[in-house]
């Protein structure tokens, strides 16, 4: 095996011992309250606008498309349905996702670079306080509570989006863009969409941390790695995004079964 | 006198590049050991190996008996805390002030009242000269402010054992004088057993019981402050001749030498 494979297969082997480290770490040696809320901050609180704005315009242009490619095939009573669907199972997920990679991703890959390059992750540990914990577990805890919130947040603004379009643009009457949500949208459908978020809140944040703590050489180095950890996690959001449908649809009766049983339906 | 490091027969590479080959060592209790060396020798990587950041490929290093390499994380981080390194960057950590920087270590591992740590950091910082500069950034300090704020970070956890990575490189000699007593000054408070390594020769007369030379991944010579400058080694001296050269080149300094 040459040098470049062996070193690919490490960094691979690396970022698993990371992502097993930051679980375990998360509930056996819960970091403090206050590194989970700052982070709760940075991550939820302050994306609130960006993922709003990515919500709500993703909704009009689906209502505006969904109307004006099938009215005239007489399904424009479709429009909300279609606008709901995707945002909840595919886009809400996804765009959130991509626009937290970027404004998030992106600073804590940058952030814990900045750290590692200066010698500020080595100046903790000879403190004897774990980056591990004091570092990655906050962002871990934080991220991966925060993207559901945030795709729901996504969600209703996309929805809210398309309704206000169809209804005071297009002149839908507001009961034919209501009246199929409740009918036809089910519970499946939101839990998808999160289990979804989920999913992209634990790849954006370990990803991010794993590149942050692996830098090296200097300024140059960081931009690197914030380049790098960006497309990494599109790439992996993308990919994860097919199987997780895949997983996800195959096991619909399941699911539909346990939420009828445990949950509600 | 008590040993209080031994490394032994430590190798350490990096890729193709062996920078430790068989290093040892042994420090004492309470002396300050200077280690000089020209650049990329290792010197830093040395320090790295003894506060347990890194593993050694071979060999092992010794804190009070205990071997460094076979700890456990609870228990490396037991030993740490009463360790510090002053690091070459300063490593103050930029998102948080002076005052947050030296509360660090207090308030992740000792349970004291806000009273109590407000107290502790500005003594630690009235000690290097830096009271009042609670609230200010990292970015705000010049090189040497930086440097002292981060001995007090240091100081401020009275750890015994102190390691400090080219403290007066890229200072100017006042700047760096002030650096080398606190050293002093540090040592005596806290009674610390120290490992400087730099390749400043006046900073290493003034804070070193004992110096070393550090050559090819080996300490080649070792001896007190008053020996080490008489050893017959055509490497140390030529490294020190380069070194006295650069000041007799300016006229009045060479006058005013004995």
């Amino acid at each position: 095996m040459n040098t470049q494979t062996i070193k690919f297969l490490s960094s691979i082997g690396n970022y698993v011992l990371l992502v097993l480290g930051v679980i375990w770490i998360s509930f056996r040696r819960p970091p403090s309250w206050d590194l989970v809320r700052n982070q709760m901050y940075e991550i939820g609180v302050m994306s609130l606008s960006v993922v709003a704005i990515t919500g709500f315009s993703t909704g009009l242009v689906l209502a505006a498309q969904a109307f004006f490619q099938l009215s005239d095939k007489g399904l424009a009573s479709a429009t909300g349905l279609m606008v709901a669907k995707a945002m909840l199972v595919e886009l809400g997920p996804v765009l959130t996702a991509f626009m937290i990679t970027g404004r998030v991703g992106a600073a804590m890959c940058a952030e814990l670079g900045t750290m590692r390059v200066t010698e500020q992750i080595d100046a903790m540990r000879s403190m004897a306080v774990d980056p591990m914990r004091h570092l990655i577990a906050p962002r871990f805890i934080a991220g991966t509570l925060m993207l559901p919130l945030l795709t729901a947040f996504s969600m209703i603004m996309g929805i809210l989006g398309g309704y206000l379009i169809s209804v005071y643009y297009y002149n839908m009457p507001p009961n034919t863009f209501l009246d199929p949500l409740p009918i036809h949208i089910k519970t499946f459908d939101l839990v998808s969409g999160l289990i979804k978020a989920f999913v992209f809140g634990v790849i954006i944040v370990t990803v991010s941390c794993y590149r942050g703590m692996t830098t090296t050489g200097g300024a140059a180095g960081v931009g690197r790695a914030t380049t790098n950890s960006v497309v990494i996690c599109y790439c992996f959001i993308l990919i994860g995004n097919f199987f997780l449908t895949l997983a996800l649809n195959n096991s619909y009766p399941y699911l539909t079964e346990f939420f009828a049983r445990w949950i509600w339906l | 006198m008590k040993t209080m490091i031994v490394v032994k027969d430590l190798w350490k590479s990096y890729g193709k590049h062996t920078i430790l080959k068989g290093l040892n060592l042994e420090v004492f209790e309470g002396e300050t050991l200077v280690i000089l060396g020209r650049s990329g020798v290792g010197k830093s990587v040395l320090l790295r190996q003894i506060l347990g950041l890194e593993k050694p490929d071979k060999g092992f290093v010794e804190i009070k008996g205990q071997r460094v390499s076979s700890m456990s994380q609870h228990q490396l981080e037991g030993a740490l805390q009463n360790m510090g390194m002053l690091f070459q960057s300063s490593a103050l950590f930029d998102s948080m002030s002076v005052g947050e920087n030296t509360s660090f270590y207090l308030r992740q591992h000792e349970d004291l009242k806000e009273k109590q740590i407000a107290d502790r950091v500005a003594e630690a910082l009235t000690m290097v000269g830096l009271e009042g500069t609670q609230n200010k950034m990292p970015s705000d300090l010049s090189g040497g402010m930086r440097k002292r704020a981060a001995l007090a970070r240091l100081i401020v956890y009275r750890p015994t054992i102190l390691l400090y990575d080219e403290p007066t490189t890229g200072l100017d000699p006042i700047t760096a004088m002030h650096i080398n007593e606190l050293i002093n000054k540090t040592k005596k408070e806290l009674q610390a057993t120290s490992i400087v390594v730099t390749h400043d020769i006046r900073s290493a007369i003034e804070v070193g019981d004992r110096l070393a030379f550090h050559h090819d991944g080996k300490i080649a010579q070792i001896a007190t402050r008053d020996e080490f400058f008489k050893i017959d080694d055509p490497l140390l001296q030529a490294f020190f001749e380069n070194a006295i050269l650069t000041e007799e080149l300016l006229p009045h300094r060479s006058k005013r030498r004995p």
